[in-house]
């Protein structure tokens, strides 16, 4: 009973596979003979068919051929491999007695997902788990051709629709991460959807035209045109050929600057969850003759990749010189590859290698002598490596031995950039402070390689050349990338750190700090010296209700502004709320500051109240002495003030200097490099003109630190009024309880009534 | 401070301070988290009146307990018997395909499991919310005959036997004083156990929701939702909907009723409410734990020589296909269906829906809907060409004597049939729309359950020419 169930099974597993069509098989293509080499029909001559001479018969394969990206002199692809079904199945009895294949066996197609996956990378279809297959690491060349898993091994991505939470791969907290491995390969868009021919006229939207004022060419071929002439230089789609972003990023402030800055996937693909390569060392070999690698993401000891541990990878983020000169940050895999190559710079054979090292599955045993270093008779991964001249040279003869002339350690390594295995849901980050924070992901060296064979020197691939804001070192034992102290052009808010502007910013405010300190200490100490009814007062109507309101708005907004910028400087240090939630408020707060400073300037100006900020030429310097003296010297012996507050004259020379920079230098340093930092994106001329974000950056922070300055003295001065919170009442309702000088006490008090 | 707060300005500024709060506060993302969920109305919690030290005399019977309800309740009878739920019977309604309208429910319409309960009184009354119904003259106006304990007890220990009365060891009074909402194995008693065992009929309700898990159903799993949360019930008249004995869905419950219109995050999902139920992505598959009936062939009732096993053959029943973790199949459902009545004439040569949900892909209220869907074989007259009800339990029933033409011949006189002496057996089917068993989101159905080379819908049968991802939905 239970073996007829595993039947029927068996059975209906084996007719789902046969009714599901690995290719998309076209029911249109026409019947046709099948050819080999020589032109002839392959159920007479028995001869292997021949791709060029079938399809050719329709299909321009010299065309083809010259404009195709699967053509080159590492691989020769031919249409068999990407557009019949099943070549075998053009058996003797495929044909009818015309000699054309039967209706049924045709099986010819556009490629599929599933055809490119078998070179390019792990491609699992619906309904199949996800697991890592057994050759996955078996890496031949650092390259996407010529390999299965390339692309999956590189980068750590796998094409398959299914949630990562599902698959067979054995990684940490899974049940969490129940998002697809290819948010593309969930919604069934396949390689060749982005991946396509080039003059594919069902395609046509997807590929942009290369003159820059034409967005779309309608003069697409015809259909049977196109088929004759299928330009195979498959096209490379950006996210941006599909998707429109700014429809999609409500959330995010900045988007323009982010769109910019940032490739889609520094984003969208947070994490990879398949072993991406870090090395490959083909210079040693394990006891089962491979190379040794390690993974990142996956920690890989004896056991095989199937069921090793896995946590998941952050790709690398780095700043990147695209094509077009522009810089971005964006996720990488870097990989170093390590392996003997010969007198001509061939490569050494695998096989080659592990007679070097190894006899019937056993080191050799002079071999074991000099890289046992703990003498335990088994070499461990970390003795595993030729360290010193000495090590190469025993295998480099045992090389030669065995035939191979001038052998040499040779070095590669190159970065592969992170570009599929898009997520979508939970499985994107939203998280600021992945970039925006002083320990972010755009921190830290890079470790490529935790070894070096041979202490060779790597060429760098073309991609690691075009990594910014670092570099590659390769020594001692190790690659690394190692990232300049301070970028000179990157300037991440929360995460880049200049010194210029953040010392001399906390050395003003520590310095304005301990002052106001020291006097507020002595003043409390010479409390008692002082007698509180020294001098007469009367009550007097000094602010009106404008003046009150935006006073208390500029300092409310001050204040917030304060806040939330210091949220969006030190977002690791300071947890008050959201790093997006602080940019937006700090954004919308800066325009009610400045509508607020407009307004308040136009009363001042119309009301004629802005000369009470003008002070008083002649007799300045006595005036300004005598406020200086008085704050040095009279506060603490209870003299009465030196400058009387009048309706006319609210404020001390002191006060008038005081104002008169904030306003005409910091609040304006501040809007404009405030405007420069937001309308950055806008008008990049603009901002780079004035030096670039790391100039206008630093400026506005410094700003910020003095006006917190001026923040924290101004609080202090205002309990100096006639009473500790008279001046503080005064703003509140009005009215001041301001002292009347005795005759004679003040040069010029009233003088200007 | 008094004279400050006077002042216009001062309140004005506290009014925009409370405002820019308020805005700062949905920034954060706690503000944000509110809404993912898309839940409009959260379920009530209920306490209920602790009912222990009533009942202090003994209670003989079923109508005894009852009787001491309604000094307390006195309204509460009269509303249980103008429902469903006591009457078995529906309002008026047009029956799609019959002339005038009609009374259906359960009392009068025949399915494709037990068949019918003309004649099967004592046996299918058993989960009728009543005491003493053994035949057609039972009386549906005396209050006492409403059995208040099966919704309302919490002891677990009650338990009815033929015609609804209470099993004779049943503790009455520790019943009555257990009263309280009705919980989930209340419902579940009847519901879950329909067509003759746990899990039968339904497909998704069965005795696993008693005490589920959140992959079992979301809802009373993971939320702990009584079947009252979404069958709202105002006195003693509970929503809710069964295709099975209904034709419209009129007091149907629906996923909105609680959850937002677009409740996710993503338009393209959204984009596929027009079409589609919560339901079909919602309810990936049915009788996850609990296997449920799939066939059920009559026709092989009575023989001697095969073995009984409840789950492939029993000689009073016939022989059975059962399913655990089934898939669903896909229908267009606008919320009407077809109905077979009794003198309805069959085509032996094609399976007969019992039930069938209406909607096709032109008509816009119609949403893709996942089924159960349980085929049969069951008898009918060859020549009046009618489905036949047989007696089975009782006497004269098949069950005891194994004698299709004696059961048939007494179950068409009970039903007003005409029985020519000539049966045999016909294919049927009955659907049976899926809304429990919702899985936690990270289970519902992807895109490629659908879509592309391996599709579990029959597009084609939906009325389309072909997987409308690239051709684009009705329109």
């Amino acid at each position: 009973m239970r073996r007829s169930i595993a039947t029927i099974g068996a059975v209906t597993l084996l007719t789902c596979a046969l009714s599901t069509p690995a290719l998309g098989a076209s029911k249109l293509h026409p019947r046709f003979p099948v050819l080999d080499a020589a032109g002839e029909h392959i159920q007479s001559s028995g001869q292997p068919p021949d791709s060029a001479a079938t399809c050719g018969k329709c299909h321009d394969a010299f065309y083809i051929d010259a404009h195709s990206s699967h053509v080159n002199s590492a691989r020769q692809a031919d249409c068999f491999d990407c557009h019949v079904e099943d070549v075998a199945a053009w058996s003797a009895e495929a044909f009818d007695e015309d000699g054309l294949l039967r209706r049924e066996v045709v099986g010819v197609g556009s490629a599929t997902s599933e055809r490119c996956g078998r070179c390019h990378g792990l491609v699992v279809l619906p309904g199949e788990p996800v697991s890592l297959p057994e050759d996955y690491a078996s890496v031949r060349q650092l390259d996407i051709k010529g390999f299965r898993y390339g692309l999956s091994v590189t980068t750590g991505t796998i094409y398959s629709g299914q949630p990562v939470s599902k698959s067979y791969v054995n990684l940490e907290n899974k049940g969490e991460l129940s998002f697809p491995w290819d948010v593309h390969a969930e919604r069934l868009v396949g390689c060749p959807a982005c991946h396509a021919a080039a003059n594919n006229p069902a395609q046509a939207q997807t590929g942009r035209g290369k003159l820059s004022y034409i967005g779309r060419d309608p003069r697409t071929p015809t259909i049977s045109a196109y088929l004759e002439h299928p330009d195979h230089r498959l096209t490379n789609a950006s996210c941006l050929s599909c998707h429109e972003p700014t429809a999609a990023h409500d959330f995010l402030p900045h988007q323009r600057r982010h769109f910019e800055a940032l490739a889609c996937q520094s984003c969208h693909v947070p994490q990879v969850f398949a072993p991406s390569l870090a090395w490959q060392d083909a210079t040693v070999v394990d006891l089962r003759g491979e190379p040794l690698r390690e993974y990142r993401g996956f920690e890989t000891t004896n056991e095989p990749l199937g069921s090793a541990f896995g946590h998941g990878h952050a790709p690398f983020l780095v700043p990147w010189e695209t094509a077009d000169g522009n810089r971005k940050v964006g996720p990488f895999n870097p990989v170093a590859r390590f392996f003997w190559v010969d007198e001509q710079g061939a490569q050494v054979p695998q096989e080659t290698v592990r007679r070097a090292y190894t006899n019937d599955g056993q080191y050799w045993p002079e071999v074991l002598a000099l890289l046992d270093k703990d003498g335990d008779k088994v070499l461990h991964a970390d003795e595993l490596v030729l360290r010193d001249t000495a090590a190469v040279q025993l295998i480099a003869s045992r090389m030669a031995a065995l035939g191979v002339v001038g052998p040499r350690i040779r070095g590669l390594v190159d970065a592969f950039p992170v570009v599929h295995g898009v997520t979508r849901g939970r499985g994107v980050t939203k998280k600021c402070g992945e970039c925006h924070a002083t320990g972010s992901r755009l921190t830290g060296d890079i470790t490529i390689a935790a070894r070096l064979p041979g202490g060779v020197a790597p060429e760098i691939g073309p991609r690691l050349k075009t990594w910014r804001g670092g570099r590659v070192e390769a020594s001692g034992a190790s690659i690394r990338w190692t990232r300049d102290a301070e970028t000179s052009d990157l300037y991440v808010f929360g995460h880049t750190r200049v010194s210029w502007s953040d010392r001399t910013g906390l050395f003003l405010f520590a310095l304005a700090f301990l002052g106001v300190l020291s006097h507020g200490s002595y003043r409390f100490y010479t409390r008692k010296r002082r007698s509180p009814h020294a001098v007469r007062t009367e009550r007097k109507y000094l602010y009106s209700a404008y003046e009150r309101i935006w006073h208390w708005l500029m300092a409310a907004g001050v204040l917030a502004l304060l806040v939330t910028g210091f949220q969006i400087h030190y977002p690791a240090q300071l947890h008050l709320m959201a790093f997006d939630a602080a940019v937006t408020l700090h954004d919308v707060l800066a325009v009610v500051m400045v509508a607020n400073a407009f307004l308040s300037f136009f009363y001042h100006l119309a009301s004629s109240a802005i000369l009470q900020f003008v002070p008083d030429r002649r007799g300045l310097m006595p005036s300004l002495l005598a406020q200086v003296r008085y704050y040095t010297q009279g506060i603490f012996l209870g003299q009465p003030h030196p400058t009387a507050k009048t309706a006319q004259r609210k404020l001390n020379p002191l006060q008038q200097l005081t104002y008169l920079t904030l306003l005409n230098i910091l609040l304006p340093l501040q809007v404009t490099t405030g405007v420069l930092i937001w309308t950055g994106s806008r008008w990049p001329e603009a901002l780079a003109a004035v030096g670039g974000l790391s100039i206008i950056g630093p400026l506005h922070n410094l700003g910020s630190w003095l006006l917190l300055t001026f923040f924290v003295v101004h609080l202090y001065l205002i309990t100096t009024g006639h009473t500790l919170t008279s001046n503080l009442a005064a703003m509140i309702d009005g009215y001041d309880e301001v002292e009347v000088p005795s005759s004679g006490t003040t040069a010029d008090g009233g003088s200007r009534a | 401070m008094k004279k400050l707060l006077r002042q216009p300005w001062v309140i004005a500024l506290i009014l925009v301070a409370a405002a820019v709060t308020g805005w700062i506060a949905s920034l954060s993302p706690q503000g944000a988290n509110a809404r993912v969920a898309g839940i409009e109305r959260p379920p009530q919690s209920r306490s209920h009146l602790d009912h222990g030290g009533f009942f202090n005399t003994p209670l003989a019977d079923g109508p005894a307990v009852t009787r001491a309800c309604l000094e307390c309740h006195p309204q509460s009878a009269s509303q249980v018997m103008h429902t469903a739920h006591f009457r078995w019977l529906g309002e008026d309604v047009e029956v799609p395909g019959h002339k005038g309208k009609t009374q259906i429910g359960k009392r009068n319409l025949i399915n494709n499991f037990c068949i019918g309960i003309s004649g099967n009184w004592p046996s299918c009354t058993r989960c009728h919310a009543g005491y003493g119904w053994t035949d057609e003259t039972f009386d549906f106006e005396q209050p006492t005959n409403v059995d208040c304990l099966v919704c309302h007890e919490r002891t677990g220990s009650y338990a009815k036997v033929e015609a609804g009365l209470p099993q004779s060891d049943v503790d009455l009074v520790a019943a009555a004083r257990s009263v309280g909402f009705p919980r989930r194995n209340n419902c579940g008693g009847c519901h879950s156990f329909g067509g003759g065992g746990v899990g039968v009929k339904h497909g998704d309700l069965d005795n696993s929701l008693d005490h589920p898990e959140a992959a079992d159903d979301v809802h009373m799993g993971r939320l702990g939702f009584l079947c009252i949360d979404c069958h709202v019930t105002q006195q003693h008249r509970i929503t809710g909907r069964s295709m099975s004995v209904s034709v419209d869905d009129q007091d149907g419950i629906g996923c909105q009723d609680c959850h937002q219109v677009e409740p996710h995050e993503d338009e393209r999902l959204n984009a596929h409410l027009a079409a589609v139920s919560c339901e079909a992505c919602h309810i990936p598959s049915f009788a996850r734990r609990v296997p449920t009936k799939m066939e059920w062939d009559w026709s092989q009732a009575g023989d001697d020589t095969r073995a009984d096993d409840p789950h492939t053959y029993l000689k009073i029943k016939g022989s059975f296909v059962y399913g655990t973790d089934m898939t669903p199949k896909y229908f267009w459902f606008n919320g009407r269906s077809r109905r077979y009545l009794l003198g309805d004439v069959i085509d032996p040569n094609e399976p007969t829906p019992i039930n069938y949900p209406l909607g096709s892909r032109g008509d816009p209220s119609a949403k893709i809907t996942p089924f159960k869907v349980h085929w049969a074989k069951q008898p009918y007259d060859q020549q009046t060409q009618q489905l036949i009800v047989p007696v089975t339990s009782g006497k004269g029933g098949y069950w005891h004597d194994f004698d299709w033409d004696q059961a048939l011949r007494l179950g068409a006189e009970r039903n007003g049939q005409t029985y020519s002496g000539d049966y045999d057996f016909a294919s049927t089917v009955m659907y049976w729309p899926l809304s429990h068993m919702v899985t936690p989101k990270q289970e519902a159905l992807m895109c490629e359950a659908c879509h592309g080379a391996r599709s579990r819908l029959d597009w084609v049968g939906l009325g389309y020419d072909a997987d409308p991802i690239s051709g684009g939905g009705r329109r």
